[in-house]
């Protein structure tokens, strides 16, 4: 009698489980058979991209430049052959001087250090307009304009006999440079001074054992 | 039986090296001066510390023996080849203190590095130096690329009667004149003529690219400087390439060739010997070498897809090969482009260049092409042997200052050499590859450390592993001294400290 009791139950559970998946089924069909759901693309779609010659992936298609690298100095410093005539974007601080660009009167080089990495700099070729906003270059006691330069990378340019550069066509200010002169603190001397002291007195008393030994 | 040091040859050694750590301080006050004409009192402060710690540990040292006597030969190749290391941990103090180096380490190789003329550095942020610490970079070039004991020679810190022990122990044999001290101050006296011309060209042309008067004059006076005593330091970090001039980078390859050139045969062409200089057997071997590894280095260019063209060959590579073989270091391409533009074959055949180098008796460092010559002359001998009857006596001969006979001696002296070079090169090699670094640029660095070429690709950085920075510091001393005097000294210290066999009497 128990088993039966229990194989009852057993009945009743299963029934009640098979009813609620029918229901869920039943729920998930309605929406679509009523076009009310979200609509799954069409088996036509891909077909006719493909026919689309404007929107073919070309596995060939070498980089242009007409993409915008907002990149830093120091993976220019580090790029490979692909970075090669690319659009980049940099900022850096103008250091050493303004040097005059050989037979091209118009034109200048300068050299601008990675705010970052200080070890890394690169040549940027510019018109001697893009220029003129720049009010410090970067020396000792001096920190240099921080520019924002665009123009197309050169891994060895073509212009420029096989030198690495960037050739700017536009720059712009991002911090105006200032100059930081050391201030004259006799104190800082002072260490120096005792030990300069001390050194005349052994050279003194090296000099009198030597020529008491004579 | 090997020497050993005496508790006496220790202090006289010791004397002698406090003289040259006073000597050191004298150089020091340059940078001081000019710390104080272009008012950057910190730099001033630092170097006026500096002096001071080096008069107070040079005087202290002069006290190890008040009265010395002439300096033994066994005597002088110690005083040569400490003075080279202990000189660099001296100098080493204000350069530290700058901040511009991660460790004490960094500023020590970079110290070395100087006085060895290598002029691969680790510097930081070396566009904002100050005049006075540039000022100190290029006399410490100038002091090692003359030699240490050649300048305090002609200067007569050891005095009138010391010379010529001390002279051969720096790696020199040639006398221009009869007497040593003469020699060195000859030796100067060339020097400070050319770097003074050189200087006012290049000043010009500085001038005229933009620079301001002051930096013009001073950048122009420390290439001179650079590339005379074949250093390769440079002010800026872009190295030449930063001046962007022709003019420039050719008035620099005829300083670097001038540099790599024995004094002595720069003596015989003042005299109006020039005859002499074509006919030396170093000058023929340098235009076979040079031309040849022009035309591999071309040729390995030509594959290259972006540094293939005829100016940026003439412009670039010439500049390179003259730079590497002259051992120089400086540079008009970057370091990116040396491993990524160049090809590989482009990129060994300059390390080639730079293991060779340039002239015996001039600033240059490498195997030299002297000893190239020799063995050359060498093998000539040797299959003129071969083909000769038995009861035949070959003799084969050379122009070097003067008409030679091969003798075995020189031969075995220049084989001596060559082999030590070529074994530190490769251990060199071995030492950045189980650093891991890759094998093609461990082997190039490897031979820039060793050649005082200087000419680096990447690994000697700032913060570097000191293990690799330590060889690097070693190969730099040991290839400035070309070994001998090194080795010498290594042999002394170890017989010295290795405890004495006890005598056995039965």
């Amino acid at each position: 009698m128990r088993r039966l009791l229990e194989s009852r139950k057993v009945a009743v559970l299963v029934g009640v489980l098979v009813a609620v998946l029918f229901a869920i089924c039943i729920a998930a069909i309605i929406p679509r058979a009523g076009g009310t759901g979200q609509a799954t693309p069409e088996p036509a779609a891909p077909a006719a991209n493909e026919s689309d010659p404007a929107n073919r992936v070309d596995p060939q298609q070498t980089p242009d430049s007409s993409f915008l690298y907002d990149t830093s100095i120091s993976s220019l410093m580090s790029a490979d052959a692909y970075m090669d005539g690319q659009t980049v974007q940099v900022v850096g601080e103008v250091v050493g001087d303004r040097i005059r660009a050989e037979d091209e009167p118009d034109f200048c080089w300068i050299a601008l250090q990675s705010p970052t990495s200080p070890n890394d700099v690169v040549m940027v070729y510019l018109s001697r307009t893009l220029t003129q906003h720049i009010d410090t270059y970067g020396a000792y006691g001096k920190r240099g304009t921080t520019l924002q330069v665009r123009g197309t990378f050169n891994l060895a340019c073509a212009d420029h006999e096989g030198l690495s550069d960037l050739h700017a066509e536009h720059s712009s200010v991002v911090r105006k440079g200032a100059e930081n002169p050391d201030p004259f603190r006799p104190q800082d001397f002072i260490p120096g001074a005792v030990l300069l002291a001390l050194a005349g007195g052994l050279f003194f008393l090296f000099w009198r054992i030597r020529e008491s030994n004579r | 039986m090997l020497q050993r040091f005496s508790l006496l040859d220790l202090r006289i050694i010791g004397h002698y090296l406090g003289t040259l750590i006073v000597f050191s301080a004298v150089m020091m006050a340059v940078p001081f001066v000019t710390a104080l004409v272009f008012q950057e009192w910190e730099p001033a402060a630092r170097y006026f510390y500096s002096i001071g710690i080096a008069l107070v540990v040079g005087e202290a040292l002069r006290f190890l023996k008040v009265s010395p006597a002439r300096l033994t030969r066994q005597q002088a190749f110690a005083v040569t080849g400490f003075a080279w290391i202990v000189l660099a941990f001296v100098c080493t103090i204000p350069l530290y203190l700058s901040g511009h180096y991660l460790s004490y380490m960094d500023a020590l190789f970079d110290g070395v590095s100087a006085l060895t003329t290598t002029g691969a550095s680790v510097i930081i942020d070396l566009n904002h130096l100050s005049y006075a610490d540039n000022m100190f970079r290029f006399m410490m070039h100038l002091l090692g690329g003359l030699g240490l004991i050649v300048v305090a020679l002609s200067i007569g810190v050891f005095g009138k009667r010391m010379g010529s022990a001390l002279y051969t122990s720096e790696g020199r044999s040639e006398h221009v004149v009869p007497n040593v001290v003469q020699t060195t101050q000859l030796i100067a006296r060339m020097t400070a003529v050319i770097i003074a011309i050189a200087t006012v060209m290049l000043g010009l042309m500085c001038l005229f690219s933009g620079m301001e008067p002051v930096r013009a004059m001073l950048q122009a006076f420390w290439l001179a400087i650079t590339t005379f005593v074949t250093g390769g330091f440079s002010p800026m970090s872009l190295s030449v390439s930063y001046y962007h001039s022709s003019t420039l980078e050719f008035v620099l390859m005829v300083l670097m060739i001038l540099g790599s050139i024995s004094f002595v045969i720069h003596a015989e062409v003042w005299k109006g010997r020039i005859g002499m200089f074509f006919r030396d057997l170093e000058t023929r071997t340098m235009v076979l070498w040079v031309a040849l590894m022009v035309v591999v280095v071309t040729a390995a260019c030509a594959g290259s897809t972006l540094f293939s063209d005829l100016p940026a060959l003439l412009r670039r590579g010439l500049f390179m090969v003259i730079s590497a073989f002259t051992t120089t270091g400086l540079q008009v391409i970057t370091t990116n482009q040396l491993t990524t533009v160049l090809t590989s074959g482009a990129f060994l055949t300059l390390a080639l260049v730079m293991a060779i180098g340039g002239g015996a008796g001039s600033t240059a460092g490498g195997i030299k092409l002297y000893r190239i010559g020799i063995i050359c002359k060498s093998i000539v001998q040797t299959i003129k042997e071969a083909l000769a009857p038995d009861s035949a006596r070959v003799v084969v001969d050379y122009n070097h200052v003067g008409r030679r006979i091969l003798t075995p001696e020189v031969v075995k002296s220049a084989m001596t050499v060559t082999l030590f070079y070529v074994a530190t090169y490769v251990i060199g090699a071995l030492v950045g590859i189980a650093h891991g670094y890759e094998a093609t640029t461990a082997v190039f660095e490897s031979v820039a450390m060793t050649s005082n070429g200087g000419i680096v690709t990447g690994i000697v950085t700032p913060g570097m592993p000191w293990s690799l920075e330590t060889f690097y510091i070693f190969q730099m001393w040991a290839g400035r001294l070309e070994f001998i005097a090194l080795v010498a000294l290594i042999v002394e210290v170890a017989a010295s400290v290795a405890p004495r066999r006890k005598v056995r009497t039965r």
